[in-house]
Parts: C-alpha cells; structure tokens; sequence
C-alpha cells in the first residue's frame, strides 16, 4: 500500500484507539444525541403531517451539534505535549493527517448516528422503509462534506486563543448552503420518496469534493502558519 | 551533510536567527551553546522542518530541505523539550504508532531495542502518564532513536534526568556517535557539552559567536569527564 494512504490509516487508527481509551468524545456526543431526541420528543406535541415537515430539521440540528462535539477537539487534543509536532515530523505528505482524522471524525459520527437516528425514530414514531437507502446515503453524503469543512476549520482554528468561539462561528456559515441541502434532501425522502432531489444532492456532491481536495492542497501551509 | 545558507528566521519583528552560515560534516557531535532566548530551539525547529525560515536555505546530503522534505524528516530524529507522546498509550503503543507512521520494518524488533536501550522495557504495557519525567524523556528518547536516522537534533536531553539516567544516555550518546551518526544538541550545560562533543557552537544574539573544536573523544570519555 502507498504510504500516504497507510499513515492516513494509521492515524485514524490511532485515534480510535485514543478514543476507545479515553472514552471522551463519543460518549459525549451520544449524550448530548439522547438529551435531543428526547427534548425534541417532549417539545412538540404534533400531528404526524407536522412532523414530516419538522423531522429533517430536527435530525440535522442533532447531528451538527453533536459533531461539532467531536470536531472541537480533533486537533485541540494534539496541543498536549505537541504531539501534533511529532505528527508534522514524519515522513509523509502532512495531508494525511488531515485525512487521517477526517476518517476517524467520519467513523465517530456514523457510529453516533447509528444509535441516534433509529432513536429519534422510534421517539417520533417515524419509519423510512421504502427509501431507507436513500435516506442512508443522503445522510452520509450531509455528514461527510460537514466533517470535512469541521476537521479542516478545527485544525485552522485549534492553536487560537479562542478555538472554542471561532469553530462554530467559522463552521456553521461556510457550511449552511450543504446544511441546507441535507435538510431538504432528508425532507424530499421523508415526504416524496426523493423525488426532485437532482439540484441539491449536486450541491452537496460539489460541497463534498471541495472540501475532500481543497486540503490536500493547502493543508501544510495551514499547519506550518 | 547539513549546510546552512544565509539563514534567518524572524518572529515578528524580532529576528531571533541571522544570516548563519555553518557546516555539519556526517560523524560529528556538535552543541549548540546559549542563555535562554538566543535562538538554540528555533534552529533546532528549523532543522527539523517544524518552521520554515524567513530567509536562507538548509541543504542536507546536497538537497534543499523545502525541494526533499519527506525523505529528510525520514533521516531526521528530533527530541523536544515537549515529548509528542500520547498520555493514555502505553510506551509500546506510542512507539508502536511511531514506528508506523515511520513505515519501521521489523517493528516489534525494533521497539524491543529501544525500550531495552532506555530501560524501560518492564514498564512497557502502562501508560505515558504513570510515568515520571524522567522516563518520559527516556521514553522520548525512544521514540526519536526508532526509526534509526542518521541525523540527532536533541533539545536539552539531560534535563529531568537522574544520575543513573544521565549515565544511560550518555552511553547511548556514545554508541551513536560510534556508528557515526550526526548529532546537533541544545544544552546550557558546559559539561555536557565538553564531555560529547566535537564542536560546540555559542549562539549570541541570534547569530554563532563562536565555533570551537573540542578535543575531548567523547566515545571514550566518562560521564565525568575521566
């Protein structure tokens, strides 16, 4: 295997085994996943109709926020010890440690959203049988191009003084056209089976590819400056 | 094999390095000699391609080190005064990752060598943060000895280190000079620096005030000096 692709493994290996060790972020996320659901259960008190329209907003308030759990401390946690420096020493092209945790942030998400989304279900008393792949890859596809923007601005965003104020403050207006996007797709599935999808799921295609290319080009100016 | 070229390197407004113009030749031991704030780090991180310099170039083995990054930062071993190890993995697992992100052959042979090296091979399965300051910088010592480069920068190495500790790497310092590695270290330390080293270069307002040879081997020379 190309020795990019297998320090892009290895970081993201080494990050889920972080994680499995420190059992911080995940467990987070779920959490604040959970607390959602469940206020959002409470909250409204609506007819099924309502609900369709409601749902997609909903799904994709829980997931950004939850994300954004995990992405504030994708690089941050590099700070202690500077490990990020001995990252920056090896001897490969330093994108892969942009993508290295892109993956990992990816798998920490998904694996969130696997509990989280059959949750909010079962609360909202929704089922997407008939379109669930749909459904399925137009979520990955929103999480994707959302993790991308997040892992590249958090490590833009990590040795500021005010990390924590400037990501979400970065990250929400640069990604609100694919927000958009993923929130009329998810509504599109839910209420018409996905018919009339064409321009936004371009929109989030074009979102994605940006996002997946734009840091392997600029990726170790970003972390040199 | 490592050339210096007009090199500067600028904070701000403050230039901490200017215009250095030195050579390393392969084999040597050389110490980098200063008061706190003279610029012995940031050239360290310029060697080690962590910051890019505001004017000059590093040519190392005949290239420039902007053109061969990668395969540089793959000969190149840096001991920091921060240790970039991972707090919650064990010694072997951050040698481990190290080791392949390095792309180390034979990695389980080589991480055995190092961990006996530093004496640290019994502690090896608990975590970086049950460890003492010492053994972390023995463990970081490790750490930059795994992937067997041939250039050393070491950025205060003794500090935090017992007499037994010191002992060990001094014997270490010694077996890599005999199997004629480069090595550039920071120090404050004089004796140290008499003790190993070929060259010691006094850094002074951002510039090499003085170049002297020592004439100490520091392959056979003790730890106090006898």
């Amino acid at each position: 295997m190309n020795n990019f692709y297998r320090a892009v493994i290895t970081i993201c290996k080494k990050e889920l085994f972080l994680e499995m060790k420190r059992k911080e972020t995940i467990s987070t996320m779920i959490i604040f996943s959970i607390l959602t659901i469940v206020i959002f259960s409470f909250s409204f008190n609506v007819e099924q109709v309502e609900k369709k329209i409601l749902f997609s907003g909903m799904l994709w308030i829980m997931i950004i926020f939850s994300s954004l759990l995990g992405l504030g401390t994708s690089f941050k946690k590099e700070q202690n010890n500077n490990t990020l420096a001995g990252l920056l020493m090896a001897p490969v092209d330093r994108s892969a440690i942009f993508y290295g945790k892109l993956l990992a942030n990816m798998i920490f998400v998904t694996f969130v959203e696997l509990i989280s989304i059959p949750l909010f279900l079962i609360f909202f008393n929704f089922t997407i049988t008939e379109n669930l792949l749909l459904f399925t890859v137009f979520i990955f596809l929103g999480t994707l191009g959302f993790i991308s923007i997040g892992t590249f601005l958090s490590a833009l965003t990590s040795y500021s003084r005010s990390s924590d104020l400037i990501l979400p403050v970065t990250l929400f207006p640069l990604s609100t056209p694919l927000l958009i996007g993923s929130v009329k797709l998810t509504e599109l599935v839910i209420n018409s089976g996905g018919e009339g999808y064409s321009p936004w799921i371009q929109l989030i295609i074009v979102f994605d590819i940006v996002f997946l290319i734009i840091p392997l080009l600029i990726f170790e100016y970003i972390l040199e400056a | 094999m490592i050339h210096f070229k007009n090199l500067c390197k600028k904070y701000g407004s403050k230039m901490v390095l200017y215009d250095i113009n030195l050579h390393v030749n392969r084999g040597e031991f050389i110490s980098l000699m200063g008061s706190n704030g003279t610029g012995k780090t940031t050239l360290l991180n310029l060697i080690s391609m962590l910051i890019a310099p505001t004017r000059g170039d590093i040519i190392f083995n005949g290239k420039n080190i902007k053109e061969d990054n990668i395969n540089i930062r793959k000969k190149t071993g840096y001991l920091s005064h921060n240790s970039f190890l991972y707090d919650h993995l064990t010694a072997w697992e951050n040698l481990k990752f190290f080791g392949e992100l390095y792309f180390v052959k034979n990695l389980k042979e080589e991480i055995k060598r190092v961990l006996n090296l530093v004496n640290l091979y019994l502690v090896r399965d608990e975590p970086v943060y049950s460890y003492s300051r010492g053994m972390v910088q023995r463990l970081s010592f490790a750490r930059v000895m795994l992937h067997r480069p041939e250039l050393y920068l070491l950025d205060e190495p003794f500090s935090g280190l017992d007499k037994d500790s010191i002992n060990r790497l001094y014997s270490i310092l010694r077996l890599l000079i005999k199997e004629n590695n480069t090595v550039i270290m920071a120090t404050h330390n004089k004796k140290h620096a008499h003790l190993l080293s070929s060259k010691i270069w006094n850094l002074n307002n951002g510039n090499i005030v003085n170049d002297e040879t020592t004439n100490i081997n520091p392959v056979t020379t003790g730890v106090d000096g006898e």
